[in-house]
């Protein structure tokens, strides 16, 4: 990162390699939208390459990508530079959506794992976009709650009531879904 | 739900709680049915959650980072150091050095000539009394016959 710092593309470019997909999946969590996804993804790794002098050796890399991702995210979306796409998970009669198999003869298992996607997704946009942001860096990219802490600026009493309540908000949805009926749980922050 | 256990379920699930909280859920767990339902339903999600396909960005997308990254104007910096990389600077350096001896030697040179067109045009500017003792082309013999020509005359020497 020092080296980045002094404008060593090289060295970016392997920082690049190492850490795109990481932000691109968290990028595409909160946007749920690939073309979006990627736009975001770019914009985060220019501003982590003009702002890497700001980078201080005594954080943790990965905490300090995911910083810069996450106010990215959260202040574009914010501005209503990319609005999040609303996937729809229930029919008029609260039954799943069905979502179509790229293939005629797509395997069940395949095409339960779209509409599990499809309700998790549907989960997501219904969190608040700090729940969302910590439930996406600890489910996903696996942090643990002192770094997603970190991340936040937010102490980790507070992210811990951040991922409990969207893990629970997602996980009734998920139950709903697979109940075959029913409203999925909405967040109450 | 009522009971206080429940906002610590998702954290002991997470393996995100102190070993004194966990004991203290792992022993409530065992007595609270809808918290233990709440508990299976937070595993079984946060397992099928990992098991999601996740988001691959195109290849593209590293080309199109890259080529904005290149664009940007240089810190000064990476500037300096690009200047200062033996790669540049050797050359450069030969390049300095030679430029100094050209100076040096064409200087030389020029000075020599300048002081050779000198003594000509001093000779030119006197070429008339160098004439009349005919003298140009002369040795320091000559000169010093030259000098001494009266007395040598009275000494009636040719």
């Amino acid at each position: 990162m020092v080296r980045v710092a002094a404008g060593d593309t090289a060295a970016f470019a392997a920082l690049y390699d190492r850490h795109h997909r990481s932000v691109a999946r968290f990028a595409h969590r909160f946007v749920q939208d690939a073309g979006k996804a990627e736009e975001l993804t770019q914009d985060i790794f220019v501003k982590l390459f003009r702002h890497a002098g700001r980078y201080r050796a005594t954080a943790r890399f990965r905490t300090f990508l995911f910083r810069v991702a996450a106010n990215h995210c959260l202040n574009e979306v914010r501005k209503g530079e990319y609005r999040v796409t609303h996937v729809p998970e229930h029919d008029e009669g609260g039954r799943p959506v069905e979502m179509p198999a790229p293939e005629a003869h797509a395997p069940d298992r395949a095409v339960e794992g779209r509409e599990l996607e499809a309700t998790v997704a549907g989960a997501l946009q219904r969190l608040s976009e700090r729940e969302r942001t910590a439930f996406a860096l600890c489910r996903f990219e696996g942090m643990s709650y002192r770094d997603i802490a970190e991340v936040l600026s937010a102490s980790e009493a507070a992210v811990k009531s951040l991922i409990h309540r969207a893990t629970l908000s997602v996980a009734r949805a998920v139950e709903a879904w697979q109940a075959g009926a029913g409203s999925p749980a909405r967040s109450e922050a | 739900m009522s009971c206080t256990v429940e906002d610590e379920l998702t954290a002991y699930v997470d393996g995100e709680l102190s070993a004194v909280e966990a004991a203290r859920v792992r022993t409530h767990l065992t007595s609270c049915t809808p918290c233990r339902a709440t508990e299976a339903l937070l595993r079984r999600t946060v397992t099928e959650l990992a098991a999601l396909p996740a988001f691959e960005p195109s290849v593209g997308l590293r080309r199109r980072v890259l080529a904005r990254v290149e664009s940007l104007p240089r810190p000064w910096r990476e500037r300096l150091r690009h200047w200062l990389r033996p790669a540049v600077l050797a050359p450069g350096g030969v390049a300095l050095v030679t430029a100094l001896v050209v100076v040096v030697v064409v200087g030389q040179r020029l000075g020599a000539e300048r002081a050779e067109r000198g003594l000509e045009l001093a000779v030119a500017e006197h070429y008339e009394l160098l004439s009349d003792y005919e003298v140009v082309g002369v040795s320091r013999d000559d000169l010093d016959v030259i000098e001494h020509l009266d007395e040598l005359q009275k000494e009636g020497r040719p």
